[in-house]
C-alpha cells in the first residue's frame, strides 16, 4: 500500500532524506506562494460580494493550499537513498542448524522452511545487488556452498557468537548486510552483547522461523535444588513446568533406577508453572536426580520432559548463635531439640542474672568471652541467629548494625522468640533492626505477651512449606499438626510486612493471629516465632514423638540455608562451554581478589582451567571450558595460585575447596523449549539497525536489505512529486472548492 | 492414690494433707511441690501431709531468693500437685520432700519416669539415715528400674552453673540443729547424689543426710546458721538454673 501511493516502502522513507532536485531556492518558492496568496485575496475582495466572509476564508484557504502543493511540486521533492553498489557488497546469510531446526509442523521442518525462502524472488533479488555468503551456524559460523550442506542436527546454536564471528569479517570484505534465519533459539553464553554486535554498524536482518507458541509441548524449563544439602534433610525441589495454557502433568523424580516421588500437577492458564516436590534424599555423597514429566497428547519434543540434575548430600555443620536475655523453659528445650543433630550448632549465651552470662555450645574458652560478638569477623563466622526474651536496648547501635549486615550481606538468619523482654515488649520494634523483621512489633508499653495457652495451625503457606512438613502423606501431616498440644504462650504482632509471609498461625478466642512469619532481607532471610512456649510440646507429647525435635530442626536448618560459604562456587553448561564463577570472601565477608584461582573439572576427562578475577567486580573469578561430554561433572575450585611459586594475595578464608557437580545433556540444551524466540531476534535487529521479518513477511527481504548504509554504497536520488498521493491531494482540494461553491450556489 | 482435695487458700494448715489450689502463675517458673502418700515405713498413709514439710515458707524464701538472684521470671507462690495427674507435663521442675517416706504407686511411677525422660527435673530433699534411704529407693526402684543412682561428681556443671560449689558441707534440718547436731539417724555424711539420662543429663537431684528446705524455711529465723541458709539458696538456685539449661 505504501509502496503505491508513496511510490516507496515505509524503510526507504524511513532512511532517506527528503530534498528539493530542482535546484532552485526556497525563497523564490516562498516568494511565489506569498504572491499568488495577495492576488487571491485581492481577487476575492474584488469578485466575492456574492460570498460571506466565512466561506471568502475558506474558499481562500483551498485556493491557497492548491497554490502551495502545486509550487512545491514544481520545486521537484525527492528522496536521497544510499543503495549497494551492485557487484560490490557482500550479504552474510547465516542459516540455524542446530538440532531444533529439524523439527517439524504441519510435515515441514523450519530448514524446508529456509530452502524454500532462499530459493524464492526476494532471495534472487538480493542475489542482484549483493555478493551473497551462505553461512551455517550452530557453534561457531561456517562458511557453505550450498542448502544440500545444512543437517540440523547440532545440540548448540550459539547465534550472537556467530554473528560476531561474521561481523568480524566487514574488516575485509565490504560486508553491506546481514541475514539471519534461525528460530532464535540461543544456547551459548550471553557472551556478545547487543552492544558489542551493533558497534560494527552492520544492519542484522532476521527472519523468524518456527512457531512462537507450541501447544501441544509439555516440557521441564528450570529445577531449582540448593547447592548443597546436609544427611537428613529433606530436599525441596522447585520446578518450572514450560506449558502452553490449562494441561494436566505427572512428574517423577528418580535416582538411578529408583523412583523417589510422583506428583501430579493441573497446570493453569499461563506457560510457565512452578512446582515444589519433597523428596527424601539422606545418603551422603552425589546424586544424579531425574526429574520426569510424562509426554501429554501430541508432544513431540520429548527432549525437554527429562532434565538431570546433580545435588551433593555431604556433612555440613551450621552453627547458630542463641542469645536468651532470661532462663526459661524454651531455651533449655530448644537446645535439647537441636543437640543430636550433626548437621547444627548451637552456641548459646544466657544472661542469667544482670551481670552474669551462661555460655553453652562453645567450641573454645574464649568463644564469646566478651558477650555478644562486637564485629563483624566474629559475628560472621555463625551463620544463624536467635534472639529470644532479651530487650533491643541490651545491644548497641553497632551490634544491631552488625545483625543487620549478617542478614543483608552475609546471608545469615535471623530468628526473634517471643517472651517477656522480646520483639514488642523488648523494644525491637523501635530499634534499628526493625526494618529486617517481617512485622511491625506492638510499642514497648504495651502488654503484648502473656501467658495463655493457644493451639496452632498453620496457614496454606505453612501447609506447602518444606520448613513444617513432617510427613510425606498430607493427611497424616495435617492429624500431626492438629494435635499439638497449645503453646505455652503467645506474643501479639503488628502489621505484617509486604514481603512477609505467615506460616503458623494461633488462634486466639477462634480468631487467627500470626506466630511465624518470614521474609527474605537482602541475601539472608528474618523470622518470628512470637512464643516462648513450644516446650509444652515436648513436655506434653510421649517420650518417642519427635515434633518438637523435629521442628526445631527444620526451624533452624531453614534458618541457616541461605547462609553463604566464603569461597562458593556456581558452574552453568550451556552450548558445549561450562562457565565457573567464584566468589571468595575473608572471614568479614568482604571480597578478596588476588592471583588467578585454579579449578579441576572431572567429567569423562579431567581438565583445568583458570578463574581469573572479574575487573569491577571485587572477590569474583571467572573462567570457562569446553564440556567434554554428556553425564556428570564434578568441578573443585582451589584457592591457590596457578602459577607455582607465586604467593596470591588472597586472605584465603580456609584451605577447603569450592565444590560443584553439574550433568551435561547437550540434546537437553536444543531443546528446552522449541519455541521461536522472537523476542531476541527482534533485539537483534533493533540493535543493529536492521528488521525482524516473519516468514510471510519475507518477500520485502530485497527491498529492505538493499536500503544499507553500511558497505560500499551509492546515493540515489528517487523522485517523488509524482507519487500518487501528491497528486490525488491536488485533486481532491480542488474538488472540495468546486463542491463547496456548488453547494453555496457561488460557481 | 492421694485425693487432690482443693482449698482456697494457699497458705493452708501445715497440718493440713489437702492440696491448695493451683495459682494463677503468670510465671515462666513455678515451683512446684510433689504430694505423695506415705509407703509402710512411714504407715503407708493415703492421707499423709509429709509431703508438706516446710510447706510453705521452705519456697516462699526460696523463691524471693531466686527472684533477687537471678533473671528467673519465678511466681512467688509456688505450686502443689500430685504425679496422679498429667497436669505434671505443664512443670518441668519438681520438688518432693521427705522421700525416705514416700510411696509411688505404678502409674504414678511410670509418670514421673516419662516426665523425667521427657526432659523434667526433680530435686528430692530431707531424709536421712540407711533406712529411709531404703524407703526411698525402695520407690524409686518402681520409677526407674535399671538407672543407677550416682554420686554427682565435682565438675557437674548442675555444680558450676551459676554458683561454684565447691563445699559439700551437710545442711541440717532445724530440730537435730537444737541438739547440737547435723545429722538425723546414722545420717552422719551428706550425698548429692542423681539419676541421669542417656545424655548424661541429671534428671533427678537427690540431697541425702541434710534439709536444704529446712535452710530455705528458717532462713529468717536468728537460731539458723545464715551459713547454712545461703548454701542451701546457691544449691537450690543451681539446681534450678541446670533444669532450665541443661
Amino acid at each position: 500500500m505504501i509502496d503505491f501511493w508513496l511510490k516507496y516502502p515505509a524503510e526507504t522513507w524511513r532512511d532517506g532524506t527528503l530534498f528539493f532536485a530542482s535546484g532552485w531556492p526556497l525563497w523564490l518558492a516562498l516568494a511565489l506562494i506569498g504572491a499568488g496568496a495577495a492576488m487571491l485575496v485581492a481577487g476575492l475582495v474584488r469578485r466575492g460580494h456574492n460570498l460571506n466572509p466565512a466561506q471568502r476564508l475558506g474558499i481562500g484557504v483551498l485556493q491557497l493550499m492548491l497554490l502551495a502543493g502545486v509550487v512545491t511540486l514544481l520545486w521537484r521533492p525527492s528522496l536521497s537513498v544510499d543503495r549497494v553498489l551492485p557487484g560490490s557488497n557482500t550479504l552474510a546469510v547465516l542459516v540455524d542448524d542446530s538440532a531444533s531446526m529439524s523439527y517439524q509442523h504441519a510435515g515441514r521442518s523450519r530448514l524446508d522452511v529456509v530452502r524454500d525462502l532462499l530459493g524464492g524472488d526476494a532471495f534472487a533479488e538480493l542475489a542482484d545487488d549483493f555478493d551473497v555468503e551462505l553461512f551455517r551456524f550452530s557453534e561457531r559460523a561456517t562458511p557453505i556452498d550450498d542448502l544440500t550442506e545444512l543437517a540440523g542436527r547440532d545440540d548448540a546454536s550459539a547465534l550472537s557468537r556467530s554473528l560476531d564471528q561474521v561481523l568480524q569479517r566487514s574488516a575485509q570484505n565490504p560486508l553491506g548486510a546481514v541475514l539471519v534465519l534461525s528460530d532464535g533459539i540461543d544456547t551459548a553464553p550471553r557472551d556478545r552483547t547487543l552492544g558489542q554486535l551493533s558497534r560494527w554498524e552492520i544492519p542484522v536482518h532476521t527472519v523468524g522461523l518456527g512457531r512462537e507458541r507450541i501447544p501441544e509441548d509439555l516440557g521441564i524449563g528450570a529445577v531449582k535444588l540448593p547447592r548443597r544439602l546436609a544427611p537428613g534433610s529433606r530436599l525441596r525441589a522447585q520446578l518450572t513446568i514450560v506449558h502452553a495454557g490449562p494441561a494436566e502433568a505427572r512428574i517423577k523424580v528418580s535416582r538411578d533406577q529408583e523412583l523417589l516421588a510422583v506428583r501430579e500437577v493441573a497446570l493453569g492458564e499461563g506457560d510457565r508453572t512452578s512446582v515444589w516436590m519433597d523428596l527424601p534424599l539422606g545418603e551422603l555423597g552425589h546424586h544424579a536426580l531425574t526429574f520426569s514429566l510424562e509426554p501429554g497428547p501430541n508432544d513431540s519434543n520429548l527432549a525437554n520432559n527429562t532434565l538431570t540434575r546433580m545435588l551433593e548430600v555431604a556433612e555440613q555443620t551450621r552453627r547458630v548463635l542463641y542469645i536468651e536475655g532470661e532462663p526459661r523453659w524454651e531455651y533449655k528445650f530448644l537446645r535439647r531439640a537441636v543437640s543430636a543433630d550433626p548437621g547444627l550448632e548451637l552456641v548459646s549465651l544466657l544472661r542469667v542474672s544482670p551481670n552474669k552470662y551462661y555460655r553453652q555450645g562453645i567450641a573454645s574458652a574464649e568463644e564469646l568471652e566478651g558477650g555478644f560478638p562486637a564485629d563483624a569477623e566474629t559475628l560472621f563466622a555463625y551463620d544463624g541467629i536467635v534472639i529470644g526474651s532479651i530487650e533491643a536496648a541490651s545491644f548497641d547501635e553497632q551490634q544491631l548494625g552488625l545483625i543487620r549486615d549478617f542478614v543483608a550481606q552475609r546471608g545469615g538468619g535471623l530468628l526473634l522468640l517471643g517472651g517477656r523482654s522480646g520483639l514488642g515488649q523488648g523494644g525491637w520494634g523501635n530499634s534499628s533492626l526493625a526494618g529486617v523483621l517481617p512485622a511491625a512489633l506492638p510499642a514497648a508499653e504495651r502488654e503484648s505477651f502473656s501467658r495463655q495457652r493457644w493451639p496452632v495451625v498453620r496457614t496454606p503457606v505453612g501447609r506447602s512449606s518444606a520448613l513444617l512438613r513432617w510427613d510425606d502423606d498430607p493427611a497424616t501431616d495435617d492429624e500431626l499438626w492438629d494435635s499439638l498440644p497449645a503453646l505455652a504462650d503467645y506474643q501479639l504482632l503488628g502489621a505484617l510486612k509486604p514481603a512477609a509471609s505467615t506460616l503458623l498461625d494461633v488462634v486466639v478466642d477462634g480468631a487467627p493471629q500470626p506466630l511465624l512469619v518470614e521474609q527474605p532481607y537482602g541475601r539472608g532471610r528474618a523470622l518470628i516465632l512470637a512464643t516462648g512456649g513450644t516446650w509444652r510440646w515436648q513436655m506434653s507429647l510421649p517420650l518417642e514423638d519427635q515434633r518438637h525435635e523435629t521442628f526445631w530442626r527444620q526451624t533452624l536448618r531453614a534458618l541457616t540455608s541461605e547462609a553463604r560459604e566464603q569461597f562458593e562456587l556456581d558452574v552453568s553448561s550451556e552450548g558445549g562451554e561450562l562457565s565457573l564463577r567464584a566468589e571468595l570472601r575473608d572471614n568479614a565477608f568482604e571480597p578478596r581478589s588476588g592471583a588467578p584461582l585454579v579449578a579441576q573439572i572431572s567429567g569423562s576427562t579431567i581438565s583445568r582451567v583458570s578463574l581469573t578475577p572479574l575487573p569491577g567486580e571485587p572477590g569474583v573469578y571467572r573462567g570457562s571450558v569446553p564440556i567434554s561430554g554428556d553425564g556428570p561433572h564434578f568441578v573443585e575450585a582451589l584457592t591457590e595460585p596457578v602459577v607455582e611459586g607465586v604467593t596470591a594475595a588472597i586472605d584465603a578464608p580456609k584451605a577447603v575447596p569450592a565444590r560443584a557437580a553439574f550433568f551435561h545433556a547437550s540434546e537437553r540444551q536444543e531443546r528446552v523449549t522449541l519455541a521461536q524466540n522472537r523476542t531476541g531476534l527482534e533485539a537483534i535487529s533493533a540493535a543493529t539497525g536492521g528488521r525482524y521479518f516473519t516468514t510471510d513477511g519475507a518477500d520485502q527481504l530485497g527491498e529492505v536489505i538493499s536500503a544499507t548504509s553500511a558497505g560500499i554504497t551509492a546515493t540515489e536520488v528517487l523522485p517523488v512529486w509524482d507519487a500518487p498521493l501528491l497528486l490525488l491531494l491536488l485533486v481532491l482540494v480542488k474538488a472540495a472548492e468546486w463542491l463547496l461553491r456548488r453547494r453555496w450556489a457561488v460557481i | 492414690m492421694m485425693l487432690a482435695v482443693l482449698s482456697t487458700s494457699s497458705k493452708a494448715d501445715p497440718a493440713s494433707t489437702t492440696i491448695p489450689a493451683a495459682p494463677a502463675a503468670d510465671a515462666e517458673f513455678v515451683f512446684a511441690r510433689v504430694a505423695f502418700t506415705t509407703n509402710q515405713l512411714r504407715g503407708g498413709n493415703r492421707r499423709s501431709s509429709l509431703w508438706r514439710t516446710d510447706y510453705p515458707d521452705a519456697e516462699h524464701h526460696f523463691l524471693g531468693g531466686v527472684r533477687r538472684l537471678t533473671r528467673v521470671d519465678a511466681d512467688p507462690d509456688g505450686h502443689v500437685l500430685t504425679l496422679s495427674s498429667d497436669e505434671v507435663f505443664d512443670y518441668p521442675w519438681l520438688y518432693a520432700v521427705e522421700v525416705g517416706g514416700w510411696h509411688l504407686d505404678l502409674d504414678e511411677a511410670r509418670r514421673l519416669r516419662e516426665y523425667l525422660l521427657r526432659g523434667g527435673f526433680l530435686m528430692v530433699d530431707d531424709f536421712h539415715g540407711s533406712l529411709e534411704w531404703s524407703g526411698f529407693m525402695s520407690t524409686l526402684s518402681r520409677v526407674f528400674p535399671d538407672r543407677p543412682v550416682r554420686d554427682i561428681p565435682d565438675d557437674d556443671p548442675v555444680l558450676h552453673v551459676f554458683y561454684d560449689l565447691d563445699q559439700r558441707i551437710q545442711i541440717p534440718g532445724i530440730m537435730p540443729l537444737r541438739s547440737g547436731r547435723t545429722w538425723e539417724q546414722d545420717g552422719f555424711e551428706p550425698h548429692w547424689r542423681g539419676v541421669y539420662d542417656d545424655d548424661g543429663r541429671l534428671m533427678l537431684a537427690i540431697n541425702f543426710n541434710m534439709d536444704m528446705g529446712d535452710a530455705w524455711e528458717h532462713a529468717d529465723w536468728p537460731e539458723y546458721p545464715e551459713p547454712m541458709t545461703a548454701l542451701a539458696y546457691r544449691f537450690g538456685i543451681n539446681y534450678l538454673l541446670y533444669a532450665m539449661t541443661h
